[in-house]
């Protein structure tokens, strides 16, 4: 396994820089980097902060609606950051995006704290 | 095989430990969730949902690069929105996967000492490409649906190329923690440290369902027809656009305006055979008009069904003669473009579904669906249904 993968992944690092004109290594290094540093030293961090929060300062059920409804909210979040900073909005199509996503991004935030609290209270532990 | 992190240490790497600060201090990370069976779990769906990915876009690379080898099949007709449609799903479900199977081997990127032996460092560091990769994969696409592009590489290569180094590091990852796996998942593991109320792994793991399911329905819509007034987040809606499905490249975009609407149109019709012809837009419309249904089914995950009606590409190749089992380049009027020609092989030249089509849902083609004349085939992705045709060339 370990020779098979790395063949695979040499043919990729072969391909990127082969085709540099298209896919600008050093540019690409550095959102390649970029993504995981972001992930690992921001996000993950503040998620860790934030898990440590709602662990002191909430118990039992509440507690347990409110870890959920944050887990799926955050998800929820971080999906939505393109079509809500509609960048992607072009003047001579507007069949890009043509929804009012703050709305539906609002509308799915709702129904999660909404149903996790129902979750939360229906839950029997022991 | 709860807590790797808690193993003991090997005197002769150690440093100091009073470098042993922040996230490295003993018990930063409480939570049994950190675990070996919530990981082997997580890595399994994520495996399942990249392998999906990882074939189903080699596959749309082979349709837009077509080698020797590699026939692509002209029907069922929805082909390519199904294998397209899975590519996108799948990518969209492992972004809480993902999140989620970081998330519990968290604790690891902050083990003491850092590496116990040499072994111990390339595995480590075999990890950077897969966790790297992984999210460079599902940010850009993520990005790429939502026609966002804030990097200076071409989405298209740099996605392609990236996905053959994450699977090598998969393949790579899954050899080395095939074992770790298969104990974690084992009946006859113990498990210690498990959370007995609350955020139990059990509750932990189907939240992370949910929200894969949740990520899914809100953007499948834009493939999904019944879908598209729960797809909350789709950045399309297959009804929405000019005669009711949308468009991806806008005629001012491809600056083709002046030449699609110029009253002196021609379709030049070249290459290998015996006559060359043109032929007008009311030479067009004497020929005999064939309807089909077809989807456009686009690489960023949308997809439409639609009536076209036109000529049919075989009458015309019939028409000038061609040779049996010629294929066929069929170029744009737009004069640059990545996209601006494609090459169709002789099965789906033959058809007798691929149309010239000069009309959409009933109307006359829309200028931003390639009036005067686009092609439209069976199981082609949108951007090699070339729009404002203005050549074929017999190859």
């Amino acid at each position: 396994m370990g020779v098979i993968g790395t063949l695979v992944m040499s043919f990729g690092i072969v391909g990127l820089i082969s085709h540099s004109r298209q896919t600008h290594p050093i540019a690409w290094g550095i959102w390649f980097t970029g993504g995981a540093l972001l992930h690992d030293l921001v996000l993950a961090p503040v998620v860790f902060f934030v898990g440590k929060r709602i662990k002191n300062l909430l118990t039992g059920r509440t507690r347990l609606a409110v870890q959920m409804a944050m887990i799926l909210t955050g998800v929820i979040a971080l999906v939505s950051i393109p079509a809500l900073s509609r960048a992607g909005l072009s003047p001579t199509n507007p069949s890009i995006l043509p929804r009012n996503y703050l709305n539906g991004f609002l509308i799915l935030v709702g129904l999660t704290w909404g149903t996790c609290l129902i979750a939360a209270a229906l839950v029997r532990d022991k | 095989m709860v807590r790797r992190f808690n193993q003991t240490r090997r005197k002769s790497l150690t440093p100091s430990d009073h470098l042993r600060v922040g996230p490295f201090e003993e018990g930063s990370f409480k939570s049994a969730l950190h675990s070996a069976r919530t990981a082997s779990i997580l890595g399994i769906a994520l495996g399942i949902c990249f392998g999906i990915a990882f074939v189903t876009g080699v596959l749309s690379h082979l349709i837009q690069n077509p080698t020797s080898w590699f026939h692509w099949p002209s029907r069922p007709a929805g082909l390519f929105r199904i294998t397209q449609g899975l590519h996108v799903s799948t990518g969209m479900m492992s972004i809480p996967l993902l999140l989620a199977k970081l998330w519990t081997v968290y604790p690891k990127l902050w083990k003491w000492p850092i590496f116990d032996d040499l072994t111990h460092l390339v595995e480590r560091m075999s990890l950077f490409p897969l966790v790297a990769g992984s999210i460079f994969l599902l940010f850009t696409g993520l990005l790429n649906i939502n026609y966002w592009y804030p990097w200076p590489f071409l989405f298209v290569p740099a996605h392609y190329w990236v996905a053959w180094i994450t699977i090598g590091a998969l393949i790579v990852h899954i050899g080395a923690k095939a074992a770790t796996v298969r104990k974690a998942l084992s009946s006859d593991t113990v498990l210690i440290d498990e959370v007995k109320d609350g955020l139990t792994r059990r509750r932990f793991l189907t939240l992370v369902g949910a929200a894969s399911g949740v990520v899914m329905l809100s953007f499948a819509g834009s493939t999904v027809r019944f879908l598209r007034k729960v797809s909350v987040l789709a950045p399309r809606d297959p009804a929405v656009g000019p005669q009711g499905f949308p468009v991806n490249r806008s005629s001012a975009q491809a600056r083709v305006a002046q030449f699609a609407l110029d009253p002196n149109y021609r379709l030049e019709v070249e290459g290998k055979m015996k006559q060359v012809i043109s032929l007008s837009l009311s030479n067009l419309k004497a020929m005999p008009q064939y309807g089909a249904e077809l989807p456009i089914a686009c690489v960023e995950g949308w997809s439409a069904m639609v009536r076209w009606r036109g000529v049919r590409l075989s009458d015309i190749l019939k028409l000038v003669d061609a040779a049996p089992g010629a294929s066929v380049r069929v170029e744009s009027m737009e004069r640059r473009g990545d996209y601006r020609t494609s090459i169709l092989n002789s099965t789906h030249a033959m058809h007798p579904d691929t149309l010239l089509a000069l009309e959409a849902n009933g109307e006359t083609l829309h200028l931003e669906h390639g009036f005067p004349v686009r092609l439209i085939t069976p199981t082609n992705p949108g951007v090699m249904q070339t729009k404002w045709v203005g050549r074929l060339v017999v190859l």
